[in-house]
């Protein structure tokens, strides 16, 4: 009898948690994909179609992409001035011209990385991490539509001449998203 | 001095044990390990809780808590990424419903149900928080070991989920080892 009781005392709290485990929203999860950026120079910018749609983690879980959590980047660039120039980087949608002038991407593109310093000097480099990037982003919100299509425009634009005064010397993108998994 | 003040303390707590009727209220802190589950952006980390038990009758509890926790800093796992990603600070209040574990002498199994509010931020990420304390639910067990008839030893496990945009969720868990003292009102 004691021993019906204490099972009778189990059903309840044990069909919960199985549903809590079972209920669907445990088949989630935060996943991390990057992308190495080869910059393409042209007239005084920097330019590049970021694409993750190739990674595997992103194939896996592209149709249940809830939410992009955040994206950052890894920057390594040389000023190869003598004097500071600043650094801006701006994003547009993967199926929008290709804009080949400075005046062009300000006008049409969103600026969500902006007015970095670039020390000067030939072999100085200035480094961004991916943890110091996350904290440098403005319009999080277009980036964010952006990044959850896979797929988008940067440019990256320097008030130093692109390939001549001021060079990238690597870069690449981190896209942190959450996912259902089925 | 550790040795004198545990064997006194638990002589002390057992003595107003003793002097009490039905043990219905009890206050408790734990600490222990948090840890992220299928989330590539935290790592495990440590927390620690305060927390208050109704006891209506010995074997069902109402509890109250308040958890603070700082996951680990997570291992970005990608080549020529800088692993400098700071783990996140969790901030967790709710209400559990307990069954069983009750004060006593004895080990005792326990389940755990409950609600509460999840509030996760990062310095880091700051501008891509959405800066909300978010509700979520908890489910989870433990064992209850009686040090005294007051005073009680107990170990949980307990798994937060929080919902999150579309049909996804933040999960994580709660691995803790705490104290209870139990009193009458």
């Amino acid at each position: 009898m004691r021993r019906m009781l204490i099972k009778s005392r189990l059903v309840l709290p044990g069909a919960l948690v199985t549903a809590l485990i079972l209920g669907g929203c445990l088949l989630s999860g935060t996943f991390t994909v990057d992308e190495k950026f080869t910059f393409e120079v042209q007239e005084g910018l920097y330019f590049h179609a970021a694409d993750v749609t190739d990674e595997s983690d992103w194939q896996e879980h592209k149709d249940d992409i809830d939410n992009v959590d955040m994206v950052g980047f890894e920057l390594w660039m040389t000023n190869h001035q003598s004097t500071p120039a600043s650094f801006s980087v701006y994003v547009d949608d993967f199926g929008e011209p290709q804009w080949t002038g400075a005046a062009d991407v300000e006008s049409n593109a969103v600026k969500v990385f902006g007015d970095l310093a670039l020390k000067p000097g030939d072999g100085v480099q200035t480094h961004v991490t991916y943890g110091e990037s996350l904290g440098m982003f403005r319009n999080v919100g277009e980036l964010r539509r952006l990044a959850r299509e896979g797929r988008f425009h940067v440019y990256g634009i320097s008030s130093a001449a692109a390939g001549s005064e001021f060079t990238i010397d690597s870069a690449r993108v981190v896209v942190t998203f959450t996912a259902s998994v089925h | 001095m550790v040795k004198v003040a545990v064997p006194v303390l638990l002589v002390f707590a057992s003595a107003l044990g003793a002097c009490a009727g039905d043990l219905t209220l009890g206050v408790g802190i734990a600490g222990g390990a948090v840890i992220p589950i299928v989330q590539d952006d935290e790592a495990t980390g440590s927390h620690a809780t305060l927390r208050a038990a109704y006891r209506p009758v010995n074997s069902i509890a109402l509890e109250a808590s308040l958890t603070v926790a700082r996951f680990g800093d997570p291992k970005i796992d990608l080549a020529g990424v800088t692993n400098d990603l700071q783990g996140s600070s969790l901030t967790a209040y709710g209400v559990d419903g307990i069954i069983g574990g009750g004060p006593g002498g004895t080990v005792r199994p326990f389940f755990i149900i409950g609600i509460g509010y999840f509030r996760v931020s990062r310095d880091q990420t700051r501008a891509w928080d959405n800066n909300r304390t978010e509700f979520g639910y908890s489910g989870g067990l433990g064992l209850a070991v009686g040090l005294t008839r007051a005073l009680q030893l107990d170990v949980r496990g307990r798994l937060n989920i929080v919902p999150a945009e579309g049909t996804s969720s933040r999960k994580s868990a709660f691995v803790q080892g705490g104290l209870n003292y139990y009193f009458r009102i």
